[in-house]
C-alpha cells in the first residue's frame, strides 16, 4: 500500500522540519506545493530532499492562496504515481497513530474511500518565537476532537469520480463541482498546532487574509477565523492565556474569547513522539515578520487574471504548478486539460468540389438557428453553415461567446452535419462596452442552454490571453473572433491566436462592417486582407472569412476557387444576401401577420370585456332581486312568528286558569256599580 | 494494571447505597479492587456513620466532599484517586452479583482500544444495554430474580462483547489509558450530572476508541433514582448542550435502534431463561397459538395465521417477558429452529391434541414430509430433525414412543 501527502507550504521555517521528521514515518511520499518561501522553509525541503527521496515539492507562483487547486495539481501526480491513499495535510498537523503499519491497518479496514480526519489543537504549555518552537515539549489539549476535520481519499475514489474537487482549506471533497460534499466518516486523528508564538499566528493571519482576497473565486466565508484571530490578538493582546484559549477551539472559538490556563483546568496532555533533531542547521538568516512581508512583496509573482467565479485547474509543468482555467463541458464535467495539435494528414473533402458537396451546403444553409437567442449573428446562420458544410472542420472555436447565438448555431450544423466537431466556446462573460456590460444571469442563462441542447460541447471561462495557453500550436481549424471589437483588441487577438490555427485554419471576424463609436474590426480587415485569401459577406454587420492556412491544402481550393472567378464570389454573396433578404422579408410577412392577429385578438377581448361587463350587471341585478326576495321572506318570517307569538299567548291555559279573577273583579265591579271590563276572547 | 478502583459517588438514599456496597463486597470476584465511596455532601445522614460497618474492610475508603459539587465532580475526584487502576464508575442505585467483575475487566482487555465497558442491565436502566426489552418504557417484572439472571448471564453469554457507540455511567469500567489522552468528565458542560459519560464516550469514539457491552454481567440499576426528581429537568437542560457538542448524536442513536446490536445478546439470555424452564424435560409438544399460552412449561406454537406456511414460536404463559425469542417460519427455518432446539437441550418435538394441530400441519404436509423422519398418525406425533443429519440421537427409540402414547 502506497500512502502520499499533499501539503500546500508557505513560510513555515517553525515547524516544517518537525512536521517532515514526524510525518515520514507515515508516508511513501510528501508532495508539497511551495509559495515562494523566503524564510528557509524551501531550504529545509530541498536539504530533506537531498537526503530522502520522499520528499518531492513544486513551485506555486501565484500571489493568491490557490489551495483547493494546488491539492488538486499534487494529487493528480500522487495517484500518477501509483498512490493508494492521499492525505491533505498542513505543515502544522501530524498524523495520530502508532506506527505505519497500523495506519496501514486502519486504511484497509475502514471501509470507506474518503477518511475525515478530526483535529486535535494542541496547546503548548511554553510559546516560541517568530522563527523557532520546540516541538518536543508537553501539549495541552480540551479533550475533545474540533468539529474541523481535514480529508484523505482513495485512488479508487479518485478514479471514479474523476471530477472530484478537494475544498479550499483540504476541509472537504465534493465528488463533482456542483456536488454536496462527501459525508463525514472519522477516521486517525491529526495533531494540530496552529498556535506556536504570537508573532507567527498574527502574520500567518494576516498574509492568509491577504492571499485569499486575491483569488478570483473567493468566496465569502472562507477563511474568517483568521480575521478573528487577527481581532483577538489586537484586543486581548498577546498573553499566553489568550493564546491558549485561541489554540484550544481553533476557528471555533466562542465571542467573546476566555482566557484559560489548560494546567489549571487539569486538562489531558500529549508529547509527540519522533525523532526530532534539536538543533536546527543554519540554513539562512532569521527574518523577522515584518522584513519577511517585505521579502514577499519583493518575489516575482506570477500574473493571475481570472474573471470572478471562473473555474480553475492546476497541473504540475515541470518543477511549478501552473493554474489554468479549466475547459468545462455543458453537463459541468471537466473537460481535457489542454488541447492538442491536429492531425496535418487531415483532408476534409474529397477533391474536387462536386455538385453533391454544393447541394449540401445549400441544405446546410437551410437550417435555422438552434435556440431562441436572437443577435446580430442570427443572419449569418446560413453562411456558417455552409461553411461548415465545405470545410468539414473539426474544432470549433469562439472568442466572445456573449448569450451563445453563433456557438449553439456551430454546435447544431455539428449534430446535423454530423461531423464530429469540437465546439469551444471562450468568453469571461462579464461583457465588454460594445456589447454591454452584463450580470452573471447571462452566463447562467448560457450554461443552463448548453447542458440542455449540447452537454458534450465545451466552454471556458477566462480571459483570452490566460485561456490561449490551453491550445497547443496548429490546434484549431475555425476560430471565431467576436471579442471586444476595438482595433488593438482584434489585433491583439489575431497575434495571439494565429500561431494556433491548424493547416487548415480559418479565421472568422464579425463586425467588419460596422464603422460607428470606436469599432475597429474594418480597418483591421482592410489592412490583413492584403495578406491572405479571405471572403466576406456584408450583411448582418459584416463576416470576414480569412483564410491562414496551408495554401496546398485542400480547403484552400474553395478560396481560390473564389478569387479566380470574382463573378462567382459575387453570385454566392448575392445569394446568401438575397436569402437573408427573404428571411427578412418573411419575418417581416410574419410580423405583420402578427399584429394582424394581435389586433383581432384585441377585437376579440373589447368584445370579450363588453360581454363580460353585461354579464356582471346581468348578475347584479338577479342579485338585487334575490336581496329583495330574501327581505320579504324575512319580513314575512317576522310577520308569522308575531302571529304565532300572538296565538300562543291567546291560546296560554293562563287565560282559563286566571277567568275566575276577572270574573270575580266583574263580580265586584257590578257591586261597585263601576262599568264592567271586557276582555277579549279566547281562540 | 488489572487492578481496579471502583468509585460510588453518593449523595442522600444511604440504603440504596449500603446496599450497593454490600453487593460490592460480597460478590464472588477473582479481580483485585478497590472501592472508594464518595459522599458528595450528603443531607440525609452522615456517610461515615452510616457505613461503619464497612470500614474495617481495608478495600474500602469513604471521602466526603465539603460542599455538594455535583456528580461529575464527585466522579472525577474518584477518577483522579488512583491513577494506576481502571476505574469503574458505580451509581449508588445499583446492584451487582458473582464474577462480574471477571467478566468486564476480560471485555476491556479483549482489544487494545477498548475504551469502556458496560453491563446487561434491567429494563430501563440503560438505554443501551438493557434486557428484555431494547425499548424504554413499560418494566416488565420477570418471574426470575435478578441474581439468577446474572447466573444465566454469566453462564451463557460470557465471550459475548457488542460495540456500542456509546455507554451508559451507571456501571462504567473504563480504560485508564483513555482518560490519560482524552481525560476526565466534562464538569464544565455537565456540572450536574446527566450526559457527561456519553459524552466522555463520544469524545472517545472520536478518537477511535470503543465502546463494548458485557454480555456476562447483568447488574440492576434501580434506575431513576440516582437523581431523584432533578432528573427531567437535567435532561431537558442537558439535550442542547450534548447536540451542539455532537452533532452526530441523533443519527447515532436513530442507527443504534434501527440495528439493534444488542438483539442476539437478548436472545441468548432469553434461551438462558428457557432453559432454566424447561427444567429436565426433553420434549417439547407443538400445540395451537390458542392452547399454547396456558400453558406453564415452554411448548412451540403453532401459529398458522400469520402467513400462508405457519409460524413456530416458543410460547407458555410467560411469553410476554421472553420479548427476544425467535420465530420459525415454516418450512424455511426448520433448520434453524433444530439447531436451536439442540442448544436449548430437547430432543424430540411432539405432536399431540390430533385434531387441531395435525390439521394445520396437513395443510403443508409436502413441505414437511423430508424433514419429518418418523411419523405414526394414530397418536400423531413426529419429531423434527435435520434429515441431512440422521444419526442416532434423533432417531426415534421404542421406549420413547410408548411413554409418549402413555
Amino acid at each position: 500500500m502506497k500512502i502520499f501527502s499533499a501539503t500546500m507550504i508557505r513560510n513555515e521555517i517553525d515547524i516544517v522540519e518537525s512536521f517532515l521528521a514526524y510525518n515520514l514515518k507515515y508516508f511513501d511520499k510528501m508532495l508539497f506545493a511551495d509559495m515562494q518561501s523566503s524564510d528557509g522553509t524551501l531550504e529545509v525541503l530541498n536539504k530533506t530532499r537531498e537526503k530522502d527521496d520522499r520528499v518531492q515539492y513544486y513551485n506555486l507562483p501565484y500571489l493568491a492562496k490557490y489551495q483547493s487547486e494546488a491539492v488538486g495539481a499534487l494529487a493528480e501526480i500522487a495517484f500518477c504515481e501509483g498512490a493508494d491513499w492521499l492525505f491533505c495535510l498542513d505543515a502544522d498537523e501530524f498524523l495520530k497513530s502508532p506506527d505505519r503499519g497500523h495506519l496501514e491497518r486502519t486504511l484497509r479496514n475502514f471501509g470507506s474511500e474518503v477518511m475525515h480526519l478530526p483535529w486535535i489543537n494542541l496547546i503548548p504549555t511554553t510559546y516560541g518565537s517568530f522563527n523557532n518552537f520546540d516541538i518536543t515539549q508537553k501539549f495541552h489539549w480540551t479533550g475533545r476532537v474540533s468539529q474541523y476535520v481535514k480529508v484523505a481519499f482513495s485512488a479508487q475514489y479518485a478514479m471514479s469520480n474523476p471530477d472530484y474537487i478537494v475544498t479550499m482549506g483540504c476541509h472537504d471533497l465534493k465528488p463533482t463541482l456542483s456536488g454536496p460534499p462527501e459525508g463525514q466518516k472519522l477516521g486517525v486523528p491529526l495533531f494540530h498546532i496552529p498556535v506556536r508564538s504570537a508573532e507567527r499566528i498574527s502574520y500567518k493571519a494576516a498574509n492568509a487574509l491577504d492571499l485569499q482576497g486575491r483569488k478570483h473565486n473567493h468566496c465569502e466565508g472562507e477563511g474568517k477565523h483568521h480575521k478573528s484571530n487577527l481581532y483577538v490578538i489586537q484586543d486581548l493582546g498577546c498573553d499566553a492565556a489568550v493564546l491558549n484559549a485561541l489554540a484550544a477551539d481553533y476557528g471555533a472559538t466562542t465571542d467573546p474569547l476566555r482566557p484559560l490556563d489548560p494546567a489549571a483546568l487539569n486538562w489531558p496532555t500529549f508529547q509527540l513522539e519522533g525523532h526530532f533533531s534539536n538543533s536546527r542547521s543554519p540554513i539562512t538568516r532569521e527574518l523577522s515578520s515584518v522584513e519577511l512581508r517585505q521579502t514577499d512583496l519583493n518575489k516575482d509573482w506570477m500574473r493571475f487574471d481570472m474573471p470572478p467565479g471562473a473555474v480553475v485547474r492546476g497541473r504540475i509543468a515541470g518543477n511549478t504548478i501552473e493554474l489554468l482555467p479549466a475547459p468545462m463541458r455543458g453537463d459541468r464535467t471537466r473537460g481535457p486539460a489542454k488541447f492538442s495539435s491536429l492531425d496535418k494528414s487531415y483532408v476534409g473533402r474529397p477533391r474536387p468540389l462536386d455538385a453533391a458537396s454544393i447541394v449540401e451546403a445549400l441544405v446546410a444553409m437551410e437550417m435555422g438557428p438552434p435556440v431562441d437567442v436572437f443577435s446580430a449573428w442570427t443572419d449569418l446562420v446560413p453562411t456558417q453553415g455552409a461553411l461548415f458544410s465545405i470545410l468539414m472542420p473539426r474544432r470549433y472555436v469562439e472568442l466572445g461567446v456573449h448569450n451563445g447565438m453563433s456557438f449553439f448555431a456551430a454546435c447544431s450544423h455539428s449534430e446535423r452535419l454530423n461531423l464530429g466537431l469540437e465546439c469551444i466556446g471562450i468568453d469571461s462573460w462579464e461583457g465588454d462596452p460594445h456589447a454591454g456590460m452584463h450580470s452573471s444571469a447571462v452566463f447562467d442563462d448560457f450554461q443552463t442552454k448548453l447542458s440542455r441542447l449540447f452537454p458534450g460541447q465545451m466552454y471556458i471561462q477566462g480571459y483570452f490571453d490566460e485561456v490561449s495557453k490551453l491550445f497547443q500550436d496548429s490546434s484549431i481549424d475555425i476560430l471565431h473572433v467576436d471579442g471586444f471589437h476595438s482595433y488593438d483588441a482584434v489585433r491583439h487577438d489575431f497575434e495571439m491566436w494565429r500561431p494556433k490555427m491548424s493547416n487548415r485554419g480559418v479565421m472568422l471576424f464579425h463586425d467588419i462592417n460596422v464603422h460607428e463609436r470606436d469599432f475597429g474590426v474594418w480597418r483591421f480587415w482592410e489592412e490583413i486582407t492584403d495578406e491572405f485569401p479571405h471572403t466576406s459577406v456584408a450583411h448582418g454587420h459584416g463576416l470576414g472569412i480569412l483564410y491562414v492556412g496551408d495554401p496546398n491544402s485542400d480547403a484552400a481550393e474553395l478560396f481560390q476557387i473564389l478569387r479566380k472567378n470574382p463573378i462567382l464570389e459575387r453570385l454566392s454573396k448575392r445569394y446568401l444576401e438575397a436569402k437573408i433578404h427573404q428571411q427578412h422579408q418573411q419575418n417581416r410577412k410574419f410580423a405583420a401577420l402578427k399584429k394582424e392577429r394581435d389586433e383581432v385578438i384585441a377585437a376579440n377581448n373589447k368584445e370579450k370585456d363588453k360581454v363580460i361587463a353585461a354579464n356582471k350587471e346581468r348578475d347584479r341585478a338577479i342579485a338585487a332581486k334575490n336581496e329583495m326576495a330574501r327581505r320579504l321572506a324575512h319580513a314575512e318570517q317576522k310577520i308569522l312568528e308575531s302571529t304565532n307569538a300572538f296565538y300562543s299567548i291567546a291560546n296560554d291555559k293562563w287565560w282559563t286558569r286566571t277567568q275566575i279573577f276577572r270574573k270575580t273583579s266583574n263580580i265586584v265591579r257590578k257591586i261597585k256599580k263601576r262599568p264592567v271590563k271586557t276582555w277579549p276572547k279566547r281562540v | 494494571m488489572a487492578s481496579i478502583s471502583i468509585i460510588i459517588p453518593i449523595f442522600n438514599q444511604l440504603e440504596l447505597a449500603k446496599q450497593c456496597l454490600s453487593s460490592v463486597l460480597n460478590a464472588k470476584v477473582e479481580s483485585r479492587f478497590k472501592v472508594i465511596c464518595i459522599d458528595d455532601a450528603s443531607t440525609d445522614g452522615i456517610v461515615a456513620d452510616a457505613f461503619r460497618e464497612y470500614l474495617s474492610d481495608d478495600r474500602v475508603s469513604i471521602w466526603r466532599n465539603n460542599s455538594n459539587v455535583g456528580f461529575t465532580q464527585t466522579a472525577n475526584r474518584g477518577l483522579q484517586a488512583l491513577p494506576d487502576t481502571h476505574p469503574l464508575l458505580l451509581n449508588s442505585d445499583t446492584v451487582v452479583y458473582d464474577h462480574w467483575l471477571d467478566v468486564m475487566i476480560e471485555a476491556l482487555e479483549s482489544d487494545v482500544q477498548v475504551c469502556s465497558v458496560n453491563p446487561v442491565t434491567n429494563q430501563n436502566g440503560s438505554h443501551i444495554s438493557c434486557y428484555p426489552r431494547a425499548k424504554w418504557g413499560e418494566v416488565h417484572r420477570l418471574p426470575i430474580s435478578d441474581r439468577k439472571l446474572a447466573e444465566i448471564a454469566f453462564e451463557e453469554a460470557r465471550s459475548i462483547f457488542v460495540p456500542v457507540h456509546t455507554n451508559v455511567g451507571f456501571c462504567m469500567l473504563i480504560n485508564r489509558r483513555s482518560i490519560h489522552e482524552i481525560g476526565f468528565l466534562d464538569c464544565e458542560h455537565f456540572p450536574r450530572g446527566y450526559g457527561e459519560e456519553s459524552d466522555f464516550c463520544y469524545r472517545a469514539r472520536k478518537l477511535g476508541w470503543r465502546h463494548l457491552v458485557a454480555g456476562g454481567v447483568f447488574v440492576t440499576h434501580l434506575h431513576g433514582k440516582s437523581f431523584g426528581d432533578e432528573k427531567a429537568t437535567l435532561r431537558e437542560q442537558m439535550l442542547p448542550i450534548f447536540r451542539r457538542l455532537h452533532p452526530d448524536q441523533t443519527t447515532m442513536d436513530a442507527a443504534f435502534r434501527t440495528r439493534d446490536p444488542l438483539n442476539e445478546l437478548r436472545q441468548r439470555l432469553d434461551f438462558g431463561r428457557l432453559k432454566q424452564l424447561r427444567g429436565n424435560n426433553r420434549m417439547i409438544r407443538v400445540v395451537p397459538l390458542s392452547a399454547a399460552l396456558l400453558d406453564a412449561e415452554p411448548v412451540l406454537a403453532l401459529d398458522p395465521t400469520e402467513n400462508t406456511d405457519g409460524v413456530l414460536r416458543f410460547a407458555g404463559s410467560w411469553s410476554d417477558t421472553f420479548p427476544n425469542l425467535p420465530s420459525y417460519r415454516l418450512p424455511n427455518d426448520l433448520e434453524r429452529l433444530a439447531l436451536d432446539l439442540e442448544y436449548l437441550g430437547y430432543q424430540r418435538v411432539i405432536f399431540d391434541e390430533a385434531g387441531a394441530v395435525f390439521n394445520e400441519i396437513k395443510k403443508y404436509n409436502q413441505h414437511w414430509r423430508s424433514e419429518i423422519v418418523s411419523f405414526a398418525d394414530c397418536e400423531a406425533y413426529f419429531e423434527i430433525c435435520r434429515a441431512a443429519e440422521n444419526n442416532s440421537r434423533y432417531s426415534p427409540d421404542k421406549e420413547f414412543d410408548d411413554q409418549v402414547v402413555q
